[in-house]
């Protein structure tokens, strides 16, 4: 066997591959890698583990890593489509809203690695006479998105040790009885990942800044018009989810 | 190429005594609420790959007061693929943002292609120590030398499985690729002797003189210090850094110091981490050794 051919082989056993080992103790590798891959999985799916428990976790997390095996040399960056493997797994029969969790655990990871944006208070001089020239700068660095789950009450409710203890588990359990959702907005204060339910017009709102619609057409919307535009833009700025304005032509 | 007194080097330069701790995110509140009182740092560069963040501000901050030497675990310089260019950029961003002391990584391979796509193996995997190795990892440590623009370290590791053929023994191995490559050389004392005691060398002591003697001194820029958790007669010793510096240990970093002189030295610990201070303690602790055998070797005492 050539060089290259036994690196392969090794990596194609260490991802269960093939059970052939390499050489004698290769499997102590193994054991190796799939227990770290376990444990990025923990680190960047809390919520998720906490919903399966340490032992469907581990089994849920080592399919994934002998099915889409490791590209990054960074272990931060392992597991990034985990949430929509999951919707493919046999355990979102049994759990259908876990591909939806596992993605707001993964924005929240996501938003505390990301190059977050500062404020840009003068940039709001270009928010002139005409709503129609002018448009809103979102932050990159955060998430939102829309849930058919109460995503938002379920991740609060296991960030308790005792989950069912807590006001959001009673309310997700509920709200998933009614076959309602929830829509998530994931930012960042100071270091950490926040998670917050938003309303529809938000998502709305949000989603008309990202394409970089003017303000004027924005808010001008039938479903928006009840929407305090200053009141909205006080309370974006000051989650540092909007980070300034421009003039748009 | 030749990179070794390249002055695409740090700033600043490591006392040959200095003696440095690893940082892992279970002492980073520790390190914020009091300035470390130690020679350097080490951290695993991977870990602050990410854009912005907790981890990468905290590095940032305490760069700008302690020295850092950037400990990689994934380039796979032993890989026949090259390393990607994505990983070059992030190391030299990390590199950019923090001006370590070292950057070093292990004489091992992680990266394989699969089916036509790279994949990455999570691991230090072992090589054999052919000609053909020594190919690839010259070129991987070269190419990583040139894009960063300054002088790299390479560290043995420890291998779990024996290869049936082999051009060099692992310190002539390592040699050649220091001389073809002018890069820097880690000396890992546990790893040395866990490769010793799995490998049934019945005289440790005859195994680190020979082993030291066939290396280049003057290229070696760190050690490397740790603990294995024991395990039974018939079971492999596994590298875990999940305790204290052992007796043995010790010995060694003592023999190994009255042969090559003073070198940086790291307290490494990476499983079952023990409190700031009692990590602080095993710092303290090479410090005396560094001074026991000083004492009776002055000659070698340099900065």
């Amino acid at each position: 066997m050539n060089l290259s051919d036994y690196q392969a082989h090794f990596l194609e056993f260490l991802f269960g591959g093939t059970s052939t080992p390499v050489q004698p103790n290769s499997e102590v590798y193994r054991f190796g890698v799939e227990a770290k891959a376990v444990r990025a999985l923990e680190q960047g799916y809390p919520t998720v583990r906490a919903l399966l428990g340490p032992a469907d976790f581990e089994g849920l997390a080592l399919d994934y890593f002998r099915m889409i095996r490791k590209q990054s040399g960074d272990w931060g960056e392992f597991g990034w489509g985990f949430p929509s493997w999951i919707i493919s797994h046999r355990i979102s029969d049994r759990v259908p809203y876990l591909s939806d969790v596992a993605r707001l655990d993964n924005y929240v990871s996501r938003v505390e690695r990301s190059q977050y944006e500062e404020v840009n208070v003068a940039s709001f001089n270009a928010i002139g006479e005409d709503l129609a020239f002018c448009s809103l700068i979102l932050n990159k660095g955060l998430q939102f998105f829309r849930s058919m789950y109460p995503v938002v009450s379920i991740w609060e409710a296991h960030k308790s040790e005792t989950p069912k203890d807590t006001l959001s588990f009673a309310q997700a359990k509920r709200m998933i009885a009614k076959g309602r959702g929830q829509s998530a907005l994931v930012y960042r204060a100071g270091w950490k990942g926040m998670a917050e339910v938003i309303p529809e017009k938000d998502l709305l709102l949000l989603e008309a800044v990202r394409d970089q619609r003017s303000i004027a057409e924005v808010f001008g919307e039938d479903v928006l018009k009840d929407t305090n535009f200053t009141y909205w833009l006080r309370d974006m700025i000051a989650k540092g989810v909007i980070v300034g304005a421009k003039t748009i032509y | 190429m030749s990179n070794r007194q390249d002055s695409g080097q740090s700033q600043s330069e490591l006392k040959s005594t200095a003696v440095g701790v690893g940082l892992r995110p279970e002492h980073y509140q520790d390190v914020l609420e009091q300035a470390p009182s130690i020679d350097f740092l080490e951290v695993h560069s991977e870990n602050f790959f990410a854009d912005a963040g907790i981890s990468v501000d905290l590095l940032q901050e305490v760069s700008a007061s302690t020295p850092i030497s950037l400990h990689g675990t994934s380039a796979g310089l032993g890989s026949v693929e090259a390393v990607p260019d994505d990983y070059l950029k992030k190391l030299k961003r990390l590199v950019d943002r923090v001006d370590p002391v070292l950057v070093s990584d292990h004489l091992c391979f992680t990266w394989a292609r699969i089916g036509g796509r790279l994949f990455h193996g999570g691991d230090l995997l072992p090589i054999p120590y052919t000609e053909d190795s020594l190919l690839h990892a010259v070129n991987n440590i070269d190419r990583i030398q040139q894009y960063l623009g300054r002088q790299i370290a390479i560290e043995n590791v420890c291998a779990y499985i024996e290869f049936d053929q082999s051009d060099f023994d692992e310190a002539s191995f390592i040699g050649e690729i220091v001389a073809r490559t002018q890069c820097g050389l880690i000396l890992d004392i546990n790893n040395l002797m866990v490769n010793a005691r799995n490998g049934q060398v019945s005289n440790l002591e005859n195994f680190v003189d020979r082993y030291v003697g066939s290396l280049d001194h003057s290229a070696i820029t760190e050690i490397h210090l740790a603990g294995s958790t024991p395990v039974g007669e018939e079971e492999l010793l596994i590298d875990d850094h999940a305790c204290p510096v052992t007796v043995a240990g010790w010995q060694t970093y003592e023999r190994v110091l009255n042969v090559i002189g003073p070198k940086p030295t790291l307290i490494e610990w990476d499983n079952n981490l023990p409190s700031w201070r009692e990590l602080l303690g095993e710092a303290t602790k090479a410090r005396k050794a560094q001074r026991r055998v000083l004492g009776s070797e002055r000659s070698h005492e340099s900065l």
